[in-house]
């Protein structure tokens, strides 16, 4: 029979299938093999994919549906994809979509007629402290001027390719290392009194470090590997994690040594850990940052926890967008293995681990642990009731542990220091360690900073970020990712760690903090966050299906000037009626922009519904209409 | 009872088992909580958010349809936060819910409309733009209406978890998820309907019956399937004289509501605009003509008489379908036994099913299953042998699909499919352990189970003591045989280790076997395998031969068929005769009765001078090298009772229409033995009349009055002669192994043809060029009466060749062109159709389009049973041009 894959393709076939326990679980890597060779996954390909997974052509449909990625056409050569989320939209996606314009003559949703470009908006590609940005096919193309913009389009159009695509993640760029450097030891942080080495970026901080295998070692990495394993037994180091005070990074914050210690001991069968590299919600560009420098230190996090919860299966669930991390990643653990720190006999111990990258294909909600797991198991993305918990019930329904990168990467560090090291960082017991915070939107020097936790908000923007870009006032700020409460300067001095935020009314979450200045409207940015909820939104349970879009036309009205008095209190009873009744947290995660706004600001709604208008806006915004499902 | 725990519901206390849902123990109570997407029948999913309920320490709502009650757990389920969010789960739906209640078929019976009764202000708040979703052609049969959608997933869940099919996905995600088939294609599935029947709301209905009722318009007639075996409690839904609907409850029947295309949609042919609606007459001009019950049945009692006077009762023979009620087949055979007094009778199973009644009574003492049900679904291991049981028997093959996919169980499957995905289930896909059998070869494949049987050491060590002759002499049998060439010798003993190990087991036969050469042994041989492993006995246990059509095991048991008296009893058994004698106040006649060929034979040399024909087409059903309708021309008259005017009634010198089960009364048995209500949902058609009623008022006339004043009546009678029928209904105690039987057959009646039961039948050398043809039951169509069906005929409106798609491949064939297919006995040209579930080498021809190929085939009665083997020819194949298309 005549199959859709070339030759070489179809080689790379049976080594994907090996990977994973169900065979259904190679569904994504085989549509993006399918995707790689062809642009677009045809109906063919579905079909011949449904065949050797034993599913049906419905069921592979359904999956590629819910995707973005996948493209079910053939589209242009280079697919411009411009972020329009909030931390984008902040500081130039209409600009960049009028640069476009200018030079392609074409709109989201448009091919150029040579076939050449096809313009699509897309939402949050972790790239927030970048912005403008956009992704052309696999590359990123970051702070974007027209002036660059006009270059890359021509470099493509003339090579193919161009030299301006982002390397690996960086920013701010440590341009001085000297002692005045926000990177440099022991900074001295006037109001906390805080003051903490750089732990998990330190490496990175070295001039010339490329994150090798090599660079690594000689920066004493993989040492925790080798002082624990077949000397320490996982117990133990379940033990230590739980004692250092680690709590995940992903966003719920939930303590990580509790979490593997949920594992059954002595259920027999196989047991699996999955790195949570989906790294997606909007303000947050912290793991990329960690894949792209450092990869063995996340990989050295990875085997030390599969060694503590006795896997030798793991994965790293790396987000779709993210091809120059995959790309790194696999290298990372190419070098790995070639140095006996992967594989079947790990420095000698006897401990065995296979690590398997796998790729998401465009979906927020597959950074919610469960939907991950859905996802990987060749589902549609969606959250899973609970209980029973992944501890028990994970991938596959055997006992999983998904941690995210942040998070991993912090496990060498406590092996080789030692919990009571850490525990002793930041606000312990319950904010223990630094953690890296993604600055974005209107602060002078956006970018990661790692810091202890308990620093203020002041702090952070006005000492470590530079201040407010062109020294305006500041107007909100969100503090934890898109899922966050909106603050305001009245929480300024509010500490960046768990309980502080939690007591503010807000979270600390997955630790992306979006600057706005004064002026910045906020029904507008509401909106925004809203049309990134509803696209994002898995579709699986009624308040969330059907109460983003209500909430979405309800925003869109009031800031174009169609509000009405009553909506105000209907967006309350409406964002009432989702938070506590959805399966996972998303629901209560697209309520918290309004809900804070509607708290901190609703003298601006009133406005926009008293004159008819946006008064920050002499033009209404256009409506950026994601699509890509 | 340690297992049980204590909750208390809305103040109510009640013991449930652990592991109870909060949402069932709240039903138990008789508190309904609304919900959507929760069904029993299926794994919950808490996506609809509807049934939130409040629990005591618990400070979240929780959704009561995935909450397992734990001891002592306080739940309050109307509380005036719970209502509210109900309230708020209803708005959200409502906000883009289209509320097309008018022109929806779901109205009146919809849970979005009635939990909105309950629950919501008559008012909206919503005033955005709703949701619309673009309408779009789905399927000829089920229509979907995407804005009525409440996302529930009942059907997606549905198609995979119960019927295994996955034909449905949903697509897309957010506010715009949909239901989908495969990418915008017309939807391909099983259509069993169960999408349409599960569906909360009117998103997924009938086309069939699309904006022709309101549900309070219709009446309901609850009564039992009359296409296959499976026997599935139905509810028709009429109005005017026409069925609106058919469908079937949840918990109700041996279906438990679950139903197959043939069932769901194939229900119009009851009112076919070709339905005979009055007698015809042949008269002096040669033609068929109309006339009047009161005009043709006195001219035809008077013929009847005068043959019977001229020629004996002997020269008149009858068939009769097992389409038929119990009490059509139990009138018909006292009919021919007295009124006439001939024993010249037969029925369907002797298609078939007959294989399997003499086998089973031979060693077990009983035709009946030893295993109900039930017993399928607690199995631990199921073994199928030439079942095709989605395509023959549906839902038992839903059991067998519930106690793998659901209890574990292990399918072992001899089956001539090969496992392959598509949008219809296969049930060996499930299959532990399978091997694919080439056409005719189950009963070589069976031979190899008693073999390995022995050659594994499993043979019950309690038999070898008490029956050791029976274990020697069968093992010296099967042990000298060599495995079949053709099956892989490690998995058939790989099968049999799985099997005797087993806690509980069933062997499932069906058709490939029973309608092919040696079904007879085969089915023998399989008793012995069941009595080596020392099983046949054990509770749970036993094997069970599947039936094609729906009361083939009534035909039977009501003694229609020559061998047979009610019961089923040996026409020659002296104790049988003498009990029915004492009911029937007469001894039916002694004579031995010819078989279908036998008649067949009898009227092409004159010796049969007329036959009464009820329901059967032989013209059809035999190929056209037996030249039945040259024998029945030549018989001196040829009644004929039939819905319509079938090829073999267009022969006949009388035509009475009968009435469909559709419009009458009575009782059908399905395989399993359970004797299940017919109900009256119709008037009769025209003039139509019940087949017992029309051979009631001959009787009466021809001076032998067999009086009944209904279908209870005849009932009540066979209960008299047949001590089984007693028990009626829907879960009948499972009939046990007559030990004196089985003893008798141990101590010696075992060595009755054990040379020809275990005797090496090698398999078909291949040329290359010869091909095995099956022509066999599919999942849409059951004979000829589904070609009337209008739903049945939107899936497959015509006969196709099936093969594998590499053989077509191989030989150049696409969709749709046509072959020409020729065997020793003829040729034909039919279009192609790939399916990669049919094995290479191997083909398929749907036997309700059989007239298609009636050349090819050539018939060979087997010489013990009597069955007329014809479904399997080896042909050559060649292409003869592209062309045709369409259907399925």
């Amino acid at each position: 029979m005549s199959s859709v894959f070339s030759k070489a393709a179809q080689e790379k076939i049976p080594g994907i299938l090996e990977r994973y326990a169900e065979k259904r679980a190679a569904l994504l890597p085989l549509l993006w093999l399918a995707q790689e060779e062809h642009g677009y996954v045809s109906e063919a390909a579905m079909k011949e994919i449904a065949g050797l997974l034993s599913l049906t052509p419905p069921q592979v449909y359904e999956n590629v549906t819910f995707y973005t990625m996948f493209n079910r056409q053939p589209i242009g050569k280079f697919h411009i994809q411009v972020c329009r989320s909030l931390m984008c939209a902040l500081v130039g996606t209409e600009q960049l979509l009028g640069w476009i314009h200018a030079k392609l003559g074409i709109k989201p949703g448009q091919t150029t007629p040579d076939g050449l470009f096809t313009l699509n908006t897309v939402e949050c590609l972790a790239s927030c402290g970048t912005g403008p940005m956009m992704q052309v096919n696999d590359d990123y193309f970051e702070q974007l001027t027209q002036e660059k913009v006009n270059r890359i389009l021509d470099d493509l159009k003339r090579d193919g390719k161009s030299q301006l695509a982002s390397g690996p993640f960086m920013f701010p760029t440590p341009a001085k290392m000297g002692s005045d450097s926000i990177f440099s030891p022991k900074t001295p942080i006037r109001e906390s009194k805080m003051e903490s080495d750089p732990i998990l970026i330190k490496n990175m901080m070295q001039p010339g470090y490329t994150g090798s295998l090599a660079d690594y070692e000689r920066a004493g990495g993989y040492q925790a590997l080798r002082k624990v394993l077949g000397k320490t037994a996982p117990a133990d180091i379940i033990e230590m994690v739980k004692k250092s005070g680690l709590r995940g990074r992903g966003g719920a914050g939930f303590p990580t040594g509790v979490k593997w210690s949920f594992i059954p001991k002595d259920r027999p069968g196989p047991r699996y850990l999955i790195c949570n590299a989906d790294e997606s919600e909007p303000g947050t560009f912290k793991d990329r940052q960690l894949m792209e420098r450092d990869p063995h230190q996340m990989i050295e996090g990875v085997i030390l926890a599969a060694y503590a919860i006795s896997t030798h299966v793991a994965y790293i669930y790396i987000r779709g967008e993210f091809v120059l991390g995959a790309k790194i990643l696999e290298n990372a653990v190419a070098e790995a293995y070639r140095a006996g720190y992967l594989g079947p006999n790990i420095l000698g111990s006897g401990f065995a681990l296979d690590i398997f990258m796998h790729r998401g294909a465009g979906a927020y909600i597959c950074g919610e642990e469960t939907a991950l797991l859905e996802s990987m198991e060749g589902k549609r993305g969606l959250p899973r009731t609970k209980p029973p918990f992944p501890a028990t019930h994970g991938l596959f329904q055997q006992p999983t542990v998904v941690n995210n990168v942040e998070t991993l990467a912090n496990v060498p560090h406590i092996v080789n220091r030692g919990p009571e090291w850490f525990a002793s960082i930041g606000r312990p017991p319950k904010s223990a360690g630094t953690r890296i915070f993604c600055l974005s939107g209107h602060v002078k020097r956006p970018g990661n900073y790692e810091v202890p936790m308990g620093i203020t908000f002041r702090e952070m923007i006005y000492e470590i970020a530079g201040g407010m870009r062109g020294d305006k006032p500041l107007k909100a700020f969100i503090p934890g990712g898109a899922s966050a409460a909106f603050l305001t300067p009245a929480h300024l001095d509010v500490r960046m760690d768990f309980e502080s935020l939690a007591q503010a009314g807000s979270m600390l979450g997955s630790g992306g903090v979006t600057v706005m200045e004064e002026g910045t409207c906020m029904v507008w940015a509401a909106e925004n966050l809203l049309q990134f909820f509803n696209h994002e939104s898995c579709g699986k349970c009624t308040p969330c299906r059907e109460g983003s879009l209500w909430l979405l036309q309800i925003l869109r009205r009031v800031e174009h000037g169609r509000g009405r008095q009553e909506d105000l209190d209907l967006l309350l009873r409406l964002c009432g009626n989702i938070a506590g009744r959805t399966v996972c947290a998303f629901g209560d995660a697209e309520i918290a922009p309004i809900t804070s706004t509607l708290q901190h600001f609703r003298d601006e709604y009133e406005a926009h519904i008293r004159e008819q208008r946006c008064p920050f806006r002499p033009q209404p915004a256009p409506e950026l209409i994601t699509v890509g499902h | 009872m340690a297992d049980m725990v204590n909750v208390l519901i809305d103040g109510k206390p009640i013991a449930v088992e652990k592991g109870t849902l909060v949402i069932e123990a709240a039903r138990r109570l008789g508190i309904m909580v609304p919900h959507f997407c929760y069904h029993p029948k299926l794994t919950y999913d808490a996506n609809c958010r509807m049934c939130l309920v409040e629990i005591e320490k618990i400070p979240k709502l929780q959704t009561s349809c995935s909450t397992v009650c734990t001891e002592g757990m306080v739940v309050r389920t109307n509380t005036p936060v719970v209502n509210e969010a109900h309230q708020s789960v209803l708005e959200f739906i409502l906000a883009n819910h289209p509320l097309d209640c008018p022109i929806c078929d779901q109205g009146g019976r919809c849970d979005l409309q009635d939990f909105s009764h309950q629950y919501t202000p008559t008012t909206s708040v919503f005033s955005d733009t709703k949701r619309v979703y673009q309408k779009e052609f789905f399927s000829p049969l089920i229509e979907k209406e995407m804005n009525r959608c409440v996302s529930c997933l009942r059907c997606v869940r549905y198609c995979d978890q119960v019927m295994d099919v996955k034909a449905l996905g949903n697509a897309g995600r957010s506010t715009m998820t949909e239901i989908v088939h495969f990418a915008g294609h017309q939807l391909d599935c099983e259509f069993c309907g169960g999408c349409v029947q599960i569906c909360p709301v009117g998103a997924i209905t009938s086309r069939l019956s699309m904006y022709e009722f309101r549900p309070w318009m219709m009446k309901r007639a609850d009564s039992t399937c009359g296409y296959c075996g499976d026997g599935c409690a139905l509810i028709l839904q009429t109005r005017d004289q026409k069925v609106v609907e058919v469908m079937s409850a949840y918990g109700e029947g041996r279906n438990n509501g679950d139903l197959c295309a043939r069932g769901f949609f194939g229900y119009q042919y009851v009112t076919h605009q070709d339905r005979l609606t009055s007698p015809l007459i042949r008269q002096a001009d040669g033609q068929l003509h109309p006339a009047t019950w009161d005009e043709v049945l006195p001219v035809l009692a008077e013929r009847l008489t005068q043959l019977k006077l001229a020629h004996g009762a002997e020269a008149i023979g009858g068939l009769i379908s097992a389409r038929c009620t119990n009490e059509d087949l139990y009138v018909f055979q006292k009919f021919m036994r007295l009124t006439i007094g001939s024993n010249h009778l037969d029925s369907t199973p002797r298609y078939g099913h007959v294989n399997a009644v003499r086998a089973l009574r031979r060693v077990q003492g009983t035709n009946r299953w030893t295993v109900s049900y039930e017993d399928l679904v607690q199995a631990d291991v199921l073994l199928l042998i030439g079942t095709q049981v989605t395509a023959a028997n549906p839902i038992v093959g839903l059991k067998v699909k519930e106690a793998v996919k659901k209890r574990g169980a292990a399918l072992l499957t001899l089956e001539t499919l090969t496992p392959s995905i598509d949008t219809t289930s296969n049930v060996t896909n499930l299959s532990a352990k399978h091997l694919t059998i080439p056409v005719g070869r189950h009963g070589a494949a069976v031979q190899g189970l008693v073999k390995a049987a022995f050659d594994e050491n499993l043979v019950d060590a309690g038999l070898t003591a008490r029956a050791g002759e029976f274990v020697s002499r069968v093992r010296a049998a099967a042990t000298a045989l060599p495995y079949p060439s053709d099956v892989d010798e490690a998995t058939l003993r790989a099968m049999v280790r799985t099997f005797a190990g087993a806690r509980r087991g069933v062997i499932l036969i069906g058709q490939d076997l029973l309608q092919a050469a040696g079904g007879y042994e085969a089915t023998v041989n399989l008793m012995d395998f069941l009595l080596l492993i020392g099983k046949l006995t054990q509770p749970g246990w036993g094997l069970a031969p599947l039936t094609e059509e729906n009361n083939e095991q009534g035909a039977v048991e009501m003694g229609a068929m020559a061998e047979y008296l009610p019961g089923p009893t040996d026409i020659a058994d002296p104790a049988a005769r003498s009990l029915l004698a004492e009911v029937w106040k007469e001894e039916p006649p002694a004579a031995k009765g010819m078989r279908l060929i036998q008649m067949i034979e009898a009227s092409r040399s004159g010796k049969l001078k007329a036959m009464i024909i009820v329901g059967e087409n032989p013209v059809r059903s035999l190929p056209a090298s037996v030249k039945v309708a040259e024998a029945l021309e030549k018989l001196e008259l040829l009644v004929v009772q039939e819905l319509f005017l079938t090829e073999t009634a267009r022969l006949a010198d009388v035509v009475l229409p009968a009435c469909s089960y559709a419009e009458k009364n009575g009782t059908f048995t399905n395989s399993e033995g359970s004797v299940q209500k017919v109900r009256q949902g119709l008037d009769p058609i025209g003039d139509s009349r019940p087949d017992w009623e029309i051979m009631s008022s001959l009787s009466v006339l021809m001076g032998y009055p067999l009086e009944y004043g209904d279908a209870k009546e005849i009932l009540k009678e066979i209960r008299a002669a047949i001590p089984g029928y007693r028990v009626l209904g829907a879960t009948p105690e499972p009939a046990r192994v007559d030990s004196r039987t089985m003893e008798q057959y141990l101590s010696g009646g075992f060595a009755d043809n054990l040379a020809t039961r275990y005797h090496a039948t090698p398999s078909p050398k291949s040329n290359g060029h010869a091909w095995h043809l099956r022509v066999g039951q599919t999942l849409f169509h059951s004979g000829a009466m589904s070609t009337k069906a209008k739903g049945l005929l939107e899936i497959q409106k015509e006969g196709k060749l099936i093969m594998n798609p590499a053989d077509a491949e191989r030989l150049g064939l696409a969709e749709g062109d046509r072959v020409r297919l020729r065997s020793a006995a003829g040729e034909a040209s039919v279009p192609v159709m790939m399916l990669g579930r049919i094995p290479a080498g191997t083909l398929f021809y749907p036997e309700s389009f059989r007239e298609d190929l009636a050349s090819l085939l050539a018939v060979t009665p087997d010489p013990v049973t009597g069955v007329p083997y014809g479904k399997q020819v080896i042909v050559t194949v060649e292409k003869v041009g592209a062309g045709g298309g369409g259907g399925k």
